[in-house]
């Protein structure tokens, strides 16, 4: 891992209480050498994901899924 | 304060097993009945398919439907035509499943636990019924030269697949330094990402020669298969979620190598999360409720979704790609969630 991926690590775990789309996270994402019409899919996933304090225990039971990895 | 994914339940999520499922699944329960084999070692191998009862088969996996939605989109004609080379697929991913399941200790439908020379035998068998299957290719009128490609296809990416899953099997998380996550996004990659590979570019190499459009649906069948697989990580990580031996194993996966790539000091949970895995097998160990609590707050589910929603994008400019060399290619219809 490089040292820049380490910092993006550090800033993911200070910034978790925040918000996915900080600086420092968005710093993350253009390290992935993204071209511009990417980065806006990668943007509103992260979006659509809604990102907001609340607690633990509101989750839902199951994770929400990007994809849906299977036939039916 | 505690960020919390949102999410609302699509109101409607299409359907891909049909007919194209309902012909790869008849063509595994063929090529099993071909071989011949013994009465309960039959029975096992169907089990694998069947969720462990004789019951229905179950859709095929994912790599099945890569392998006929690449064949289509890469200008294949007659999706039954490639079923064969899906069933092939399905066969390999349920013998590095098997062999998963060994590895782990965890149970396989039908197999005594005391005996894993069965278990190995049934990772055996599905390989060799994955070359059966491919053989099968020949009655459906495809080149040789083509059958060929994809049979090179197949050796090469499970030969790669099972060297990612060994180089996973030898990092241990109580272990982990510096280092250790790109280690394990690598081995990651080796592993899940040649299986979505292989089942991509095989059923591409059936249908065209142009080689820039094979690659583009097996990179497409590569970041198809990391989400899946990082998908499947946070699945066993979920707060609340199912049970899961990722966490009482200690598996290399990405949100629980990301909580001990958090420098000390940054993150409190991140912090509590390592020393609690660190000496799981002691007093000390944190029952695993408490675990995945801490993993959510240490930022190691948001870590994977930021990587997941990288390799989604990517994945939508390579199906993009693909519809521009046919119009009528459906292979973007794998990202709908």
């Amino acid at each position: 891992m490089s040292s820049m991926d380490t910092n993006m690590v550090e800033a993911i775990a200070r910034e978790v209480e925040k918000s996915p789309l900080s600086p420092d996270v968005e710093s993350f994402i253009n390290s992935f050498e993204l071209t511009s019409d990417e980065k806006t899919e990668v943007v509103k996933i992260l979006n659509d994901m809604k990102f907001k304090g609340d607690d633990v225990s509101a989750l839902p039971n199951t994770p929400p899924q990007i994809v849906d990895a299977g036939w039916a | 304060m505690v960020a919390l994914l949102e999410v609302t339940a699509p109101s409607h999520r299409p359907s891909r097993a049909g007919e194209r499922g309902g012909h790869v699944t008849s063509e595994i329960s063929r090529q099993i009945s071909l071989a011949g084999l013994p009465e309960d070692l039959e029975r096992v191998a169907r089990f694998q398919f069947t969720g462990g009862a004789m019951e229905d088969m179950i859709p095929p996996t994912l790599f099945g439907a890569l392998t006929v939605h690449s064949y289509e989109s890469a200008g294949g004609q007659h999706h039954e035509d490639v079923a064969p080379a899906a069933a092939a697929v399905e066969f390999t991913a349920a013998a590095a499943s098997v062999l998963d399941d060994l590895q782990d200790l965890d149970p396989i439908p039908g197999i005594d636990p005391n005996d894993p020379g069965a278990g190995a035998e049934l990772v055996a068998l599905f390989m060799a019924l994955a070359n059966q299957s491919m053989c099968g290719l020949k009655s459906t009128g495809m080149s040789s030269g083509s059958i060929e490609t994809a049979m090179s296809i197949l050796s090469h990416f499970e030969v790669r697949a099972l060297a990612g899953q060994h180089r996973a099997n030898q990092i241990d998380l109580a272990e982990a330094t510096d280092g250790s996550m790109e280690l394990a996004t690598d081995a990651s990659h080796e592993k899940s990402g040649s299986f979505g590979r292989l089942a991509a570019e095989i059923g591409a190499a059936l249908a065209t020669n142009d080689e820039a459009l094979i690659h583009a649906h097996g990179e497409f069948g590569h970041h198809l298969a990391i989400i899946d697989q990082l998908q499947n990580d946070v699945a066993g990580v979920w707060p609340g979620g199912e049970a899961s031996t990722d966490i009482s194993l200690g598996r290399a996966t990405s949100p629980l190598m990301f909580a001990f790539e958090v420098p000390s000091g940054v993150n409190k949970a991140a912090d509590e999360v390592k020393t609690a895995l660190r000496s799981r097998d002691e007093s000390g160990g944190r029952d695993e409720a408490w675990v995945r609590e801490a993993l959510f707050k240490s930022g190691a589910v948001h870590y994977a979704w930021v990587v997941a929603a990288v390799h989604r994008a990517k994945a939508a400019s390579l199906a993009a790609k693909c519809v521009q060399s046919n119009p009528n290619s459906r292979i973007a219809d794998l990202l709908v969630a």
